[in-house]
């Protein structure tokens, strides 16, 4: 497939834009990036202790960063919390065949993506 | 696709094609036009008469003011080296503007390295160059200046008339880069007061690798040739002249003459519709001086979302971010830098450039396509608050 066109299905058709509660006992929130600087990702996790139930993401910067964090969303919703963790750059890179100057963008989504199950961890000890 | 980008190049006008096709093959006239021993020569002689008379009139000049080269680019460093070169004894400062075209600012460089000190003006925030901060930049060594008429990514219009006023008050000779405006404004380079102007024959529906300098001959400018070899071009530029490519830039800056008027105004009644459509968006920011613009060129920023990004979600579009020579790059446009554009604005902005083949319907159909991208990036994003 057209590398652009995965990118554009992934970020026009994604289900997973928006967010969640952060502040609900199962609702867990992460970001990496940082506003002026990079580009920035969100994910919003929301879990029952053991499988994800819901997750939303919003992003800022190029279509690299957007299409890894819609990938990301789609690939961990009603999964086990371990299969979540699982997921990291490589994965993101390998999916969306990153070009080495885009593979930030994979970086940036599994350090919000960890971040968020981090929280979620926290809420849930 | 829809083509919306006129500012990187334009499709060779079929009647311009028509002409050149008469000097390129076997049945036509293709003999070297230095060659004029004999009839094929003579024949393609003739031919490159007549096409510089036609761009030196595009222009209001004499034709032995035209010096062909291969494009703007070559012209621009045929102008600024070959001058610096030839009058460095009565000066080394250059004067140009941070928002220049890379054919000038790395020529620049290039005698920066060779020791020439260069002053790179900053633009006011519309683009414009003061012309009290010019006049100050200006010393006893000052031999150039360097500025675009037409800025190539936000379609600015500089006033080279005062500019050159200033600069033939202070004894500096003037240099145009008119790359983005031949053939789509009146260019007259006596009324404008220039000294030397570059221009290229693909920005204006005539073949790439074309392009002429205008050398001034009331004042006479000397110039160091950059390209020896064979004296072609009054020893200004060596290299067998290349028939056809002149004929097709000399028939389209004829055609763009003769039509500019009634282009200019459609292509402004498209410009406007196309921006009317766009304030639905809302948080969208013309680039550069809203009044001295040209109407082929509009560069806007919608504010809350990556170009690269909306570049993605526009396939059916051509676009560009900025300049094309440097598009390929992940820098945020130098130009838009230079204008203290907002980092976040800076890095949201596309070059909108229309042309003689843009329809209202190319217009309706990228607002189409524009509008839900954009909104759908805003939605994505964790700033953008509608």
């Amino acid at each position: 497939m057209d590398k652009n066109q995965q990118l554009f299905d992934y970020i026009s058709n994604s289900q997973y834009v928006g967010c969640l509660d952060d502040t609900q006992a199962d609702v867990g929130f992460g970001s990496a990036g940082q506003q002026g600087l990079s580009d920035v990702v969100h994910f919003y996790i929301a879990s029952d202790g053991e499988k994800i139930t819901a997750v939303r993401f919003q992003a800022y910067g190029n279509a690299q960063t957007l299409a890894s964090a819609a990938f990301v969303a789609q690939a961990i919703d009603q999964k086990a919390i371990s299969i979540a963790r699982a997921i990291n750059y490589q994965r993101i890179n390998q999916q969306l065949e990153l070009r080495a100057q885009n593979r930030n963008s994979a970086l940036l989504c599994e350090d919000a993506l960890q971040r968020a199950l981090d929280h979620l961890e926290e809420k849930y000890e | 696709m829809i083509y919306l980008d006129y500012a990187a190049t334009t499709p060779v006008d079929p009647r311009v094609l028509g002409k050149m096709m008469a000097y390129m093959t076997q049945e036509g006239q293709y003999g070297n036009p230095a060659s004029l021993t004999h009839a094929y020569g003579k024949a393609a002689q003739q031919a490159v008469m007549i096409a510089r008379q036609q761009v030196a009139d595009a222009i209001a000049a004499q034709a032995h003011d035209i010096i062909f080269t291969s494009g703007a680019t070559e012209a621009n460093n045929l102008a600024i080296k070959g001058y610096a070169e030839f009058h460095q004894r009565r000066g080394k400062h250059i004067i140009t503007a941070k928002t220049e075209h890379k054919a000038v600012l790395d020529t620049c460089r290039y005698l920066q390295q060779q020791g020439f000190e260069i002053t790179y003006l900053d633009p006011q925030d519309n683009g414009l160059i003061d012309v009290q901060q010019l006049t100050q930049a200006i010393r006893p060594e000052t031999i150039l200046l360097s500025l675009m008429l037409v800025n190539n990514e936000t379609g600015v219009l500089q006033d080279i008339a005062t500019i050159s006023q200033v600069a033939h008050a202070n004894g500096v000779q003037m240099h145009v880069d008119a790359a983005q405006a031949i053939g789509k404004l009146d260019i007259d380079v006596n009324a404008l007061g220039v000294d030397l102007l570059s221009i290229s024959a693909h920005k204006a529906y005539g073949p790439k690798g074309i392009g002429a300098l205008y050398v001034s001959s009331n004042p006479r400018i000397r110039l160091n040739p950059q390209i020896h070899g064979g004296g072609q071009e009054n020893s200004l530029r060596a290299g067998t002249l290349a028939t056809q490519q002149i004929v097709g830039m000399g028939e389209a800056l004829q055609i763009a003459q003769a039509e500019q008027a009634t282009e200019s105004q459609r292509i402004r009644e498209l410009q406007n519709r196309f921006w009317q459509g766009l304030q639905t968006l809302g948080h969208v920011y013309i680039n550069g001086d809203k009044a001295r613009r040209v109407p082929h060129i509009i560069n806007i920023s919608f504010a809350g979302v990556d170009s690269g990004a909306l570049l993605v979600l526009l396939p059916q579009l051509a676009l560009s971010t900025g300049s094309a020579c440097s598009s390929g790059s992940i820098e945020p446009s130098h130009v838009l830098q230079a204008m203290r554009i907002d980092k976040a604005l800076s890095q949201s902005a596309l070059r909108f450039s229309f042309g003689r083949f843009t329809t209202q319907a190319d217009i309706e159909q990228a607002l189409q396509q524009i509008i839900p991208a954009v909104q759908r990036l805003r939605l994505i994003s964790p700033y953008y608050q509608s």
